[in-house]
């Protein structure tokens, strides 16, 4: 099982994201359930499924699982139309129209699993929303483990996540955490426990979503 | 509702018909014309010399009618300007009192120069103080006009190319080629105001100052007009015939004369292939060339695919052949880009519209910065009922 997980790099839109402290998006739409935020470079926001965090000036910290990218243009009236023609395809597209990154963008929504107020971590929502303009990174795996290991409550919140693909988002969470905490299945074990418990109702559906989380996807 | 839709689905159907009727006449006079066309195609020098007769508006032909000039090569290599502006006229009815905004968007796209960096941007500009809200004249201040409506037009004019002036000149460091694009004309109008005219001064000589910093910096600077509905060449032609249809050789006794509704694209359009561009006239223009001096207005039409443009620009770009040249790829390039106007165009547009919200915004800002110094700002009657509706 390893094997796959360590080749489970986070991926998006073909660009390889490494963890780090550096923000990653700016929150543009902020509510107590999740927020949207806006990718500081275009195509390059974190992976359907990662963890990512905001911090506030006032010792909190607001946790979210990313659900849904998009990339758009930047005017709510304006849209994308094809420009490829001949030869020029993909990246030439881009390197012919080099405004393009300046009128598009990329955007992330997240939905709130959690937040921590000094060294104290809730798997609830938080008693405010993160502020709008606020930086977005994606968790360092340390950050990524901890918060595992500290419950599974989150996984409830993101079981009852409105328009979003619910079990495809539970499973993505799932290899991602998996791929960070690198702990030889250990983790994808207890949560199969905990999603059986929350799902005992409904045999086929948490067998399609645990059948997800084990299969090994290639990423180049 | 305000709409009368019955009298007017009437009114439509009148309309329809009578449009089709015109198309079909378009079609029968556009013949007529070819004639004449032909007649003169290869007489254009003959045509020049009436040209510098004629008291009105007039295209001067520089070389035979039907040339066109097939596209040079794209260049890969090259950086695009463009300004576009917009205002916000003083509202009489608002109770914010009298104050004008101007938005320009600028645009600095560099092509194949992967190395530097896109430029959209806007600034905006308030004018409020008396010297802004009125042009007065330097010799006698107790004449004065208020800067609104078609003046205000003209001021955002000026202001689009000293922009475009700004972004050249800043552009005089670098090697690539560069092109400089503001949207509609270079042949503004603004009203006459005689004695000794202060306006067409005022505004003509700020302009034809931002176009010799253009030339200073060696950048072509081109006006572009999608779907032109110029007549410079019309006028010509209706100075030649005297536009009396019933006597006129090329109209054959037709009861009106066949130029009518026409336009230049109409004229020498037509043969254009996609990409093409026509050859070059001369503006002939008593309000402007007294102003203008060495930046007189040539223009030529391009075919785009879909549509023919006209471009106008100054003189010294139309006697520079790599000028000419190079703005003839660039344009090309630049339209099928943006799908049939000008990418960089486009560009500087998204920047310079200014939004019903952002409209909203600025009053708010300003009624709020009024009753902080304990000013009421009251709308006109008028607007209050428009903004309130009582029954």
């Amino acid at each position: 099982m390893t094997d796959f997980l360590e080749r489970l790099v986070p991926h998006l839109n073909g660009r390889v994201h490494a963890p780090s402290s550096s923000p990653i998006g700016e929150i543009v739409e902020s509510s107590t359930t999740e927020f949207l935020a806006q990718a500081v470079e275009l195509d390059l926001a974190p992976p359907f499924g990662a963890l990512v965090e905001v911090a506030t000036d006032d010792a909190l910290t607001v946790y979210g699982v990313v659900a849904h990218v998009q990339t758009a243009g930047i005017d709510p009236g304006s849209r994308a139309i094809m420009r490829g023609h001949d030869d020029v395809r993909d990246e030439r597209i881009y390197q012919e129209n080099p405004d393009l990154p300046l009128v598009l963008r990329t955007t992330f929504r997240a939905i709130v699993v959690g937040f921590r107020v000094g060294q104290t971590l809730h798997q609830f929502l938080p008693p405010r929303p993160p502020r709008l303009h606020y930086s977005v990174s994606i968790c360092l795996p340390e950050t990524v483990h901890n918060f595992a290991a500290s419950s599974l409550d989150y996984l409830q919140a993101l079981l009852n996540a409105a328009e979003v693909p619910v079990d495809e988002l539970l499973a993505a969470n799932l290899r991602y955490t998996a791929a960070q905490i690198r702990d030889d299945g250990a983790f994808l074990q207890l949560a199969g426990r905990e999603l059986a418990q929350l799902l005992r109702a409904d045999y086929g559906r948490l067998t399609s979503i645990l059948r997800r989380c084990l299969a090994p996807i290639e990423v180049a | 509702m305000p709409l009368d839709l019955l009298e007017l689905s009437t009114q439509v159907r009148q309309m329809g018909e009578l449009l089709a009727h015109r198309r079909s006449d378009e079609q029968r006079r556009l013949l007529l014309l070819d004639a004449m066309l032909t007649e003169y195609r290869d007489r254009w020098e003959e045509l020049a010399e009436l040209a510098e007769t004629v008291q009105e508006r007039v295209a001067v032909p520089t070389g035979p009618l039907d040339e066109r000039i097939p596209p040079p090569l794209r260049p890969s290599t090259y950086t695009a300007m463009a300004t576009d502006g917009a205002e916000i006229d003083p509202d009489r009815h608002g109770g914010s009192g009298d104050f004008y905004l101007i938005n320009i968007g600028r645009a600095r796209i560099p092509y194949g120069q992967p190395e530097r960096d896109v430029e959209l941007r806007s600034s905006s500009t308030l004018g409020y103080t008396d010297e802004d809200l009125y042009i007065v004249d330097p010799r006698d201040p107790r004449r004065q006009v208020p800067m609104r409506d078609r003046h205000l037009d003209a001021l955002r004019t000026v202001e689009e190319l000293r922009a475009l002036a700004e972004l050249a000149v800043d552009e005089v460091t670098n090697a690539a080629p560069a092109v400089a694009l503001v949207d509609g004309t270079l042949l503004f109008s603004v009203l006459e105001e005689r004695p000794r005219d202060f306006l067409r001064n005022r505004f003509y000589s700020d302009f034809v100052f931002q176009l010799e910093r253009l030339r200073r910096a060696k950048v072509p600077v081109a006006a572009y007009a999608s779907r032109s509905r110029g007549i410079d060449l019309v006028h010509l032609f209706r100075a030649i015939c005297g536009s009396t249809p019933l006597t006129c050789d090329a109209c054959r006794g037709a009861p009106a004369c066949a130029l009518r509704g026409m336009n230049d694209a109409n004229l020498v359009g037509r043969g254009l292939a996609r990409w093409d561009r026509s050859g070059l006239f001369r503006v002939r223009s008593n309000v402007h060339d007294p102003y203008y001096g060495v930046h007189r207005v040539f223009f030529f039409l391009l075919n785009t695919g879909d549509e023919i443009a006209r471009i106008e620009i100054p003189e010294w770009v139309a006697r520079d052949q790599a000028m000419l040249n190079l703005l003839h790829g660039a344009l090309v390039d630049q339209c099928a880009k943006g799908f049939g106007y000008p990418a960089v165009l486009a560009r500087a547009d998204d920047r310079a519209v200014i939004s019903l919200g952002d409209r909203g915004v600025l009053e708010q800002l300003v009624t709020q910065e009024l009753a902080r110094r304990g000013v009421v700002a009251r709308a006109s009657a008028k607007l209050v009922r428009k903004q309130v509706r009582t029954v």
